[in-house]
């Protein structure tokens, strides 16, 4: 095995901008939420402006940010090109940026907004596979990557033409392909990577050891082969192909929950550190999620609301923000602390986490994030903006412990 | 020059803490092996909670400082490996029961 050097990690002045903005970004969807009301739906331009400000601004935003440093543990070697990551962020702020003010106010925006994204993601893959090249399709982790990347390009091209539709540059429908932008996005850019990334992080953060792994090479398989199919069935229009690619995409998240409970149990680790009560929520969010999706049958705009919120705010939302507890420490860590090991007193990493505040941004974002849901199922505007304002408190919280340990001394 | 030995090696490796669990190494029960040959140089086997670890590269070098530091050892080398696989087994009792005390940061 290749040792990771100091030399592969890029300098934390690089990956920190992804946290600020990322950050930032949640607080700022969580907000304009409260600007709209819980009776929304998927075709509400508000409510699609919060969505993509909320899963570029903050979801990929975030998720970037970390592989740039978990990319060269993944792939055992150095970044080809670090210098890029400057230019991915400042395309993503800015894309967001456009995207969030095209929703809300300017739609000639959206497609400069569309454009820029979908240009900042494909810098990012080019970056991803000149660092992997044959590499990418070595283990189970770095083939997830290989796919993610491949999928992130089509996905965002997809968006970017339904973006010029939106702003009347081309004559087409932009709702017609909403649902394989969707699932090309979340299911083979987010979860793929989600999968591979599990595979590295739950063992090294809960110490398990000895599980197989059988379930995520199952995952990403069954992932990659439901939207492929999926694609399939949306251009021959064909309700029971359509059908076979959203069920592979079901089994793929099924076999990746039977995963986290093979590592759980294997886990040595048992504190129930913030990290670890993040990941409880998330993954019983996703429970929910899935339950939700069987409850309200396909078809159901309601119960897709209440899916993405389970899935989107709950599962990816609470899976980020424990995992920045443990990232963002460690960065701060290796860039001031590492050089001084043997010559003087360090900080153990849980050390530099905000425990308090860091109780109190999971505490009132999980009642927050629940009680939202349950407005969603009651259709009671007065717990949607209760649970909302409880988001809210939470995302000042969060906003608040990254700066803090971001500029920990 | 007096030969240096295995428990000198162990106590100055024991200076090398994990600052993810923040025990250090001889207690997580990494160092698996310190060979001393007869120019006193030291060869200290050991191995890593996960692999993958960011800090790979670093642990090593921190573990080689810290035995060089003895006035006694000529040189240490370190190898990592991954056979047998650690496992928490291996930790001193301490450290399995500091790991494994439950909701002690709820």
């Amino acid at each position: 095995m290749v040792q990771i050097s100091s030399d592969f990690a890029p300098p934390l002045r690089i990956i920190a901008p992804f946290f600020i903005a990322g950050t930032l970004f949640y607080g700022l969807s969580i907000a304009g939420l409260l600007c709209i009301n819980n009776d929304i739906s998927w075709l509400d331009l508000h409510w699609i402006g919060l969505v993509h400000t909320y899963l570029i601004g903050f979801v990929m935003m975030i998720i970037i940010g970390a592989l740039a440093q978990l990319l060269p543990v993944v792939l055992e070697k150095g970044h080809c090109c670090v210098g890029f990551y400057p230019i991915i962020f400042t395309f993503i702020t800015a894309g967001t940026v456009l995207l969030f003010l095209g929703f809300w106010l300017y739609p000639l925006l959206l497609s400069y907004g569309g454009l820029i994204i979908m240009l900042g993601f494909a810098i990012f893959g080019v970056e991803v596979v000149l660092t992997g090249k044959k590499d990418l399709l070595r283990n189970l982790s770095t083939r997830s990557m290989g796919y993610a990347v491949f999928f992130m390009l089509i996905g965002s091209l997809i968006g970017w033409i339904m973006t010029l539709g939106l702003a009347g540059t081309i004559n087409s429908n932009p709702t017609a392909f909403i649902d394989v932008h969707a699932i090309t996005m979340l299911g083979g850019t987010v979860m793929m990577i989600v999968i591979g990334i599990t595979q590295i992080l739950l063992p090294m953060f809960g110490l398990a050891h000895g599980f197989k792994n059988t379930p995520s090479i199952w995952a990403v398989r069954m992932m990659a082969a439901g939207i492929s199919v999926y694609w399939i069935g949306k251009m021959l229009s064909l309700d029971l192909i359509l059908f076979i690619g959203a069920f592979f995409i079901v089994l793929s998240v099924l076999a990746y929950v039977l995963q986290v409970i093979l590592i759980a149990r294997k886990k040595a680790r048992k504190e129930f550190d913030i990290w670890f009560r993040s990941l409880v929520v998330a993954y019983v969010s996703l429970f929910l999620a899935l339950v939700s999706l069987v409850a309200v049958g396909y078809g159901n705009e309601k119960g897709w609301i209440l899916f993405g919120w389970l899935f989107g705010v709950g599962f990816l939302g609470f899976m980020i923000t424990g995992h920045l507890y443990k990232i963002i420490p460690f960065l701060v860590w290796f860039d001031r602390y590492s050089p001084l090991v043997g010559k003087q007193k360090v900080p153990m990493l849980h050390q530099m986490v905000p425990k308090k505040s860091a109780d109190f941004q999971w505490g009132y974002s999980a009642i927050g994030m629940f009680t939202v849901a349950l407005s969603l199922i009651l259709n009671n505007s007065d717990l949607w903006h209760g649970g909302l304002s409880f988001l809210l408190i939470g995302s000042v919280f969060l906003i608040r412990n990254v700066f803090w340990m971001l500029r920990f001394k | 020059m007096e030969p240096v030995t295995k428990s000198e090696v162990y106590e100055a490796i024991s200076t090398v803490i994990d600052p993810e669990v923040g025990f250090n190494l001889v207690e997580l029960g990494l160092i698996y092996d310190a060979q001393i040959d007869e120019n006193n140089h030291v060869k200290v086997i050991m191995t890593l909670s996960t692999q993958g670890c960011p800090l790979h590269q670093m642990m090593m070098e921190w573990v080689r400082e810290a035995v060089e530091r003895l006035e006694t050892a000529n040189g240490c080398s370190v190898e990592v490996v991954w056979e047998p696989e650690w496992n928490i087994t291996m930790a001193s009792d301490h450290v399995q029961q500091a790991l494994t005390a439950g909701a002690g940061m709820w």
